[in-house]
């Protein structure tokens, strides 16, 4: 049985024809060609399939493709492109929180829904957000360290800081130095 | 109860795959607006050996990094590799690209020297210029050179490199050169062993690789974290092991099946299980590796086990001869311990 469904990938109205039993996953992957959602263990347990879902971060693979008439989808390909990349995208690259790269995506929108609701976490709080995730590569250190970065950016940029000030800001934070010292304003 | 106890254990690992040849290869072609093209069978699965051959590539032929683009591993295009094993890739990838490297030297120097109208032999390379040593008026961007190498001269600035490790394979008395070098790897680690549950906690992790010069020092901390990482769900909670029982296991066509086939049980650590792990790099030369690098790969999980095994038996006096070290296990020797 064929059934259309309607739904928004990215901000934009979409629709597929979809059967009754296949997952958000398979409709993203092998219906709309979604490059950056990720197929891994299929059940729940290691989050590469991660999207937002409405503002919540799911796993694509355990949800329902029917049950998602209407709602709001986005995929890593929402966040930004390689000319202005998101914060959080940035961070990941520039701090080589990823190394084969097959977790990352899903981090990344872990990350973000979490940031949209609790922008200011501390580092307990971020490895929580993401204890969801599995990573084989990297042993967590960078992923949760870019998040940070990430954070420290997105305050930058509320801050009215150049983005290129700010990045050394947060380069220099990490470095153990304090905001004061540097003379740079965070709120 | 908890107690505290602190282990340390060191490995040695070969560079190259032991007693076997084990080539890998690649083609260099510089395009006439000066960057280049790197295609080799050399398989970058996340350790970072495109960054840093393309790295190499930029450093020999004085090119910026963006100039260069590495395509690799794809069996039906790219020159063979052996594979992405035994820490080779860097080692070995990087002897191959420098080697054909050299050859869109010699054709940039020539096209160059004809050029300036002087020698080949008294020219040299210098932050994107080829120069020569005893004239400093003449010079030649470098992408100058191979435009004027393919357009005028008739020559492409290309090159095949290949690099055999070197092996005397080992024979029946034990004698013979296994590898073609080696590397160096530390762990120490604080752990805290509940006595009542069995639980092992790893609380600090100290992880320091002996890479030869650490091309890209980023890249090196990743090996070394997600390296400590593998290693400490090795130790104390991710097991595999055949199944099937009796009869089936003794015959001769046993073919066993793994278990546990997926990861709800094989469970792999989280960001929750994360020690603080400080890596430290300890830069060595090795002078038969592209620019002095080693590797800093497999290495880099190889001695946290044994580390945490030492540091469990510092704080309560067992030993885990059969890992990981799940509170079960760990609970059953305390009590025969006691008994
Ligand atoms: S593929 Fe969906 S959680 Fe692993
Ligand atoms: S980077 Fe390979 S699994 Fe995370």
């Amino acid at each position: 049985m064929k059934l259309t469904i309607r739904f928004k990938l990215n901000g934009k109205a979409v629709s597929a024809a979809i059967t009754p039993e296949m997952t958000l996953l398979t409709v993203l992957k092998d219906v709309m060609l979604v490059n950056s959602v990720k197929r891994a263990c299929v059940s729940g347990e290691c989050g590469a399939c991660t999207v937002i879902v409405d503002g919540k971060a799911m796993n694509a693979c355990l949800i329902l493709a029917m049950t998602i008439e209407d709602k709001n989808v986005e995929t890593l390909e929402n966040l930004g492109a390689p000319d202005r990349l998101h914060p959080l995208q940035k961070a990941f690259v520039e701090m080589g929180a990823s190394q084969c790269g097959f977790c990352t995506p899903g981090f990344i929108m872990a990350a973000k829904a979490f940031l949209d609701e609790n922008p200011d976490p501390t580092e307990e709080q971020i490895r929580v957000a993401l204890s969801g995730n599995l990573c084989r590569c990297t042993g967590y250190v960078k992923p949760v360290k870019a998040v940070q970065q990430a954070i420290q950016e997105m305050k930058d940029i509320e801050s009215g800081l150049t983005p290129v000030q700010a990045i050394q800001g947060a380069a220099r934070i990490m470095q153990g130095h304090s905001a004061e010292e540097l003379n740079i304003q965070i709120h | 109860m908890k107690k505290q106890g602190r282990g340390i254990a060191g490995c040695m690992y070969s560079l190259t795959v032991m007693n076997a040849p084990n080539p890998c290869s690649a083609y260099v072609q510089m395009r006439e607006d000066g960057s280049v093209n790197v295609q080799t069978g050399a398989c970058d699965i996340g350790q970072g050996s495109n960054t840093v051959l393309a790295m190499m590539v930029a450093e020999s032929l004085t090119v910026p990094f963006e100039k260069v683009s590495v395509y690799s591993a794809d069996t039906s295009a790219t020159p063979y590799d052996f594979g992405t094993l035994s820490s080779r890739v860097t080692y070995t990838g990087g002897r191959a690209v420098l080697a054909a490297c050299e050859q869109v030297k010699g054709v940039l120097l020539e096209a160059a020297a004809k050029q300036l109208k002087t020698r080949p032999d008294r020219l040299s390379f210098k932050a994107g210029m080829i120069v020569d040593k005893y004239d400093a008026q003449k010079q030649l961007p470098v992408a100058a050179a191979a435009a004027i190498s393919q357009f005028v001269h008739r020559k492409l600035p290309m090159g095949m490199g290949e690099f055999y490790p070197f092996n005397v394979p080992v024979d029946a008395q034990g004698h013979g050169e296994p590898a073609d070098s080696y590397y160096y790897h530390a762990t120490a680690v604080d752990v805290e062993v509940d006595t009542d549950t069995g639980v092992v906690e790893v609380k600090k992790l100290y992880t320091a690789v002996d890479c030869g010069k650490a091309l890209n020092p980023m890249i090196v901390e990743g090996q070394l974290e997600g390296g400590a990482m593998q290693a400490v769900g090795w130790a104390l909670r991710e097991d595999m092991y055949p199944y099937g029982t009796g009869a089936e296991a003794e015959s001769p066509d046993f073919n066993p099946n793994f278990r546990p086939i997926n990861i709800s049980d094989y469970a792999i650590a989280t960001t929750l299980d994360t020690p603080e792990i400080h890596g430290a790099i300890v830069e060595t030369h090795e002078g038969e590796g592209p620019f002095g690098a080693k590797a800093a790969g497999e290495i880099c999980a190889n001695s946290a086990a044994p580390a945490i095994v030492n540091a469990i038996h510092d704080a309560v006096g067992i030993w885990i001869s059969d890992l990981p070290a799940t509170p079960e296990k760990v609970l059953k020797l305390l009590r025969d311990q006691q008994s």
